[in-house]
């Protein structure tokens, strides 16, 4: 579907067609699921997050007045809140500590060179502060922009750039020795 | 978009913010690389998605019916097909609430002015007479069986990870003889401005100019709190009868809490746990202005952010204090067991240190601590904060929106013997105590904030710790060095006030035997290695980046 034809899709809503809300659905349902499932780490947990962040958006797309090129933004933002919430209500702070252990699709057994490295990765966020993994979860994986992280955390857009940047330099300074021989190594004997 | 075009995006986007990062492109490619390896590949439920499509469009339908007759919808009703389910739930909590008012009020009487009980019967007198003071009973030696059978566990756990931190950092950086250090790596130094300026990670170096101290007899009492169970006492006065369910026919049953909620604007929803003794107090959000309310919903969030407080409207200390002292009086709690209030006010230091101010949440409530004070010590988390009764203000409405941390003074002492050797209590607290932060392993550049610790005091800290035969946790409070955090040598997000290390012997021997740690050199005024040197000043010398340490024994 063309960026146009979501607009006017967006704009049928907005203007009380409710019709057009399943395409919608239709396109922005797996990453809002997504986008939930690595905030909870939980399947059923996000099964039911998800509902009701549709739920809210259907029932609120006509009276709000967002453009539709921030339609993206609007909806991550309810799901954002509806996880807020989740753990509100469960009197607990948002964990993003089991997200980076839940994947991922290679543990073969020949890839046990790339299996240490990811590893060494995996350790290594253990050491970002939580907003830094929620930024960068949305910015890497969710693939938002920083105006749309930006609208969904409350930040400014610098202030992401910025916590994406340290991020991503704290991962740098953070790996072991071991990532940069075992990415040397690999380098030497060509493979990769 | 593919991985590598995604890849050539993230990566000039960092440019941009940082062009440092250009010098280090091949790593980062890995990195992101990597880090979208592990991202997790995971879809929705084909079942879960047709689902959730049909309500979606039977609820549509809802909408445009409910627009149609123009009937005014508030948020107030927002899962309308399942209004059902909220009124039964309703008329539940209400017969609910009744019947254990009835049953609660015949025992207790809620005045404005505090907790009134009426005398029933000779037992309750009995359990009245406990609610009023504090009670210790004495125990013989070592009646707990052993202590940190929990703490043990955790230790190790702490440990096996940071044992691999610590031999990577012995060989990247080599610590010498230096006051241990520790790093919580999200506490990298950000001066305000230097945004996209990559800041170093940073090592923590505890460093003492306490001066010898006073240690704690050779044997000293732990107390463990006896929860004060009136469940079955409350239970007595229950009746029976049919309520939905023949409630009669339950044998032995007790009561484990039940919850007062106030219908009024600002109201409290109050939890009395009368398994544990213990009071809650919670706002009743339906009586409380919300903003989501005010907003429509959290997703008109340019609303909801208008609403955010400013730092205007924080309220001082003093302001803070009197709401909440005034609350408690006027509540009539008893304080004869607690401290002065003391604000948390932790958040000021992310404040100050924010690069941009105006995007900073101030939070809504305040937290205020009344530490808890146990045969006239005081007693502190593990963490290194005091313990206690803690009072929410919250600030936009300057009201007391949360109290908890109420229990009725119900101890068991045992004597238990303390460690006797002023050395290994200082090798934790240059550790920064049993639960350090992280160490930081990296090669990298790094910068090193010394933490100054004070002459620790001799208080209590509160432990859990997990009873092997009853399989229960027991809430012990166990005497405890306290070192107090007096400065830091650079501004940074180190919250720790305190550095706190159990006196109890049972605890330095688990700790033992789990990992030896580098510690500081202890030198004599010749500056040779020598621990039986005595020297007249209990004095820490920082020489050459190590710090040693006279006369701790």
């Amino acid at each position: 579907m063309s960026s146009q034809e979501e607009l006017t899709l967006i704009k049928q809503c907005q203007n009380g067609d409710l019709s057009s809300f399943s395409y919608l659905y239709d396109l922005y349902l797996e990453k809002i699921y997504r986008f939930i499932y690595y905030r909870v780490s939980h399947r059923e947990t996000a099964e039911d997050l998800s509902s009701q962040t549709f739920l809210k958006a259907l029932k609120s797309i006509s009276s709000s007045n967002f453009s539709g090129k921030n339609f993206s933004a609007w909806l991550y933002k309810i799901a954002y809140n509806t996880v807020i919430d989740h753990y509100r209500s469960n009197k607990k702070e948002m964990d993003l500590d089991k997200v980076f252990d839940l994947s991922s699709d290679e543990n073969l057994p020949e890839q046990t060179d790339k299996n240490q490295r990811i590893d060494l990765i995996r350790k290594a966020t253990e050491f970002l502060s939580p907003k830094q993994k929620d930024v960068l979860i949305m910015r890497v994986w969710d693939e938002l922009s920083y105006k749309e992280i930006a609208l969904i955390s409350g930040d400014s857009e610098e202030n992401c750039k910025v916590i994406f940047s340290r991020a991503v330099g704290k991962l740098k300074d953070s790996l072991p020795v071991e990532y940069f021989a075992l990415l040397l190594l690999l380098n030497l004997f060509k493979i990769n | 978009m593919p991985d590598d075009k995604k890849i050539k995006k993230i990566l000039d986007d960092l440019y941009k913010i940082d062009p440092e990062f250009k010098k280090h492109e091949k790593k980062l490619i890995k990195i992101i690389k990597e880090l979208l390896l592990l991202q997790p590949n995971i879809k929705p439920d084909s079942k879960f998605a047709e689902e959730l499509k049909s309500m979606l469009k039977n609820e549509e339908k809802n909408i445009d019916k409910k627009e149609s007759i123009k009937v005014k919808n508030s948020s107030k009703n927002y899962f309308t097909s399942f209004s059902f389910l909220f009124d039964l739930s309703r008329s539940f909590v209400i017969v609910s609430i009744l019947l254990l008012l009835v049953v609660s009020f015949s025992f207790v009487k809620i005045q404005k002015d505090g907790i009134k009980f009426t005398q029933q019967n000779k037992n309750q007198n009995e359990y009245l007479e406990m609610f009023k003071e504090t009670k210790i009973v004495k125990k013989g030696k070592n009646s707990f069986g052993d202590l940190f059978t929990q703490s043990q566990n955790l230790t190790a756990g702490n440990q096996s990870g940071e044992m691999a931190a610590l031999s990577s950092t012995d060989r990247a950086l080599g610590l010498g003889g230096g006051g241990y250090s520790a790093v919580k790596m999200e506490s990298s130094i950000a001066p305000a401005g230097e945004m996209g300026i990559m800041p170093l990670p940073v090592k923590f170096n505890y460093i003492y100019t306490g001066g010898d101290f006073e240690m704690f007899g050779s044997e000293e009492s732990v107390y463990k709190r006896v929860p004060l169970d009136i469940s079955k006492e409350f239970a007595g006065n229950f009746s029976g009868g049919n309520l939905l369910i023949g409630t009669d026919k339950f044998n032995n049953a007790g009561i484990s809490s039940f919850n007062l909620i106030e219908d009024r604007d600002f109201g409290y929803n109050v939890y009395f746990g009368l398994e544990d003794g213990s009071i809650s107090l919670y706002k009743n959000w339906k009586k409380w202005p919300r903003v989501e309310d005010i907003c429509g919903g959290w997703e008109n969030y340019q609303c909801i952010e208008g609403y955010r407080l400013s730092f205007d409207q924080v309220l001082s200390n003093d302001r803070l204090l009197a709401i909440a002292d005034g609350f408690l009086t006027e509540y009539g709690v008893d304080l004869s067991s607690y401290g002065p209030g003391e604000v948390q006010n932790d958040w000021l230091k992310d404040y100050s240190l924010a690069e941009d101010k105006s995007s900073y949440y101030i939070p809504e409530t305040i937290s205020i601590i009344y530490p808890l004070l146990v045969d006239g010590k005081v007693v502190y988390e593990e963490s290194g904060y005091k313990s206690g009764l803690n009072v929410e203000v919250d600030m936009r409405e300057e009201k007391v929106s949360g109290l908890y941390g109420l229990y009725y003074q119900n101890y068991e002492s045992s004597v238990y013997e303390t460690e006797g050797d002023k050395q290994k209590i200082m090798e934790l607290a240059y550790n920064g105590g049993a639960y350090p932060y992280y160490d930081y392993f990296g090669e990298g550049e790094y910068e090193t904030v010394d933490i100054e610790l004070g002459s620790p005091s001799l208080e209590l800290v509160k432990i859990w710790n997990y009873d092997n035969s009853s399989m229960t946790s027991q809430e012990m409070y166990v005497p405890a060095y306290v070192f107090p955090v007096i400065s830091q040598s650079k501004p940074t997000y180190f919250y720790r006030k305190n550095v706190v290390i159990p006196a109890v012997k049972d605890f330095f021997n688990r700790y033992e035997g789990i990992t030896p740690r580098t510690l500081p050199v202890l030198m004599n005024e010749e500056g040779s290695v020598d621990g039986s040197s005595s020297s007249s000043e209990g004095v820490v010398e920082i020489m050459n980046d190590s710090v040693s340490a006279n006369n701790f024994r």
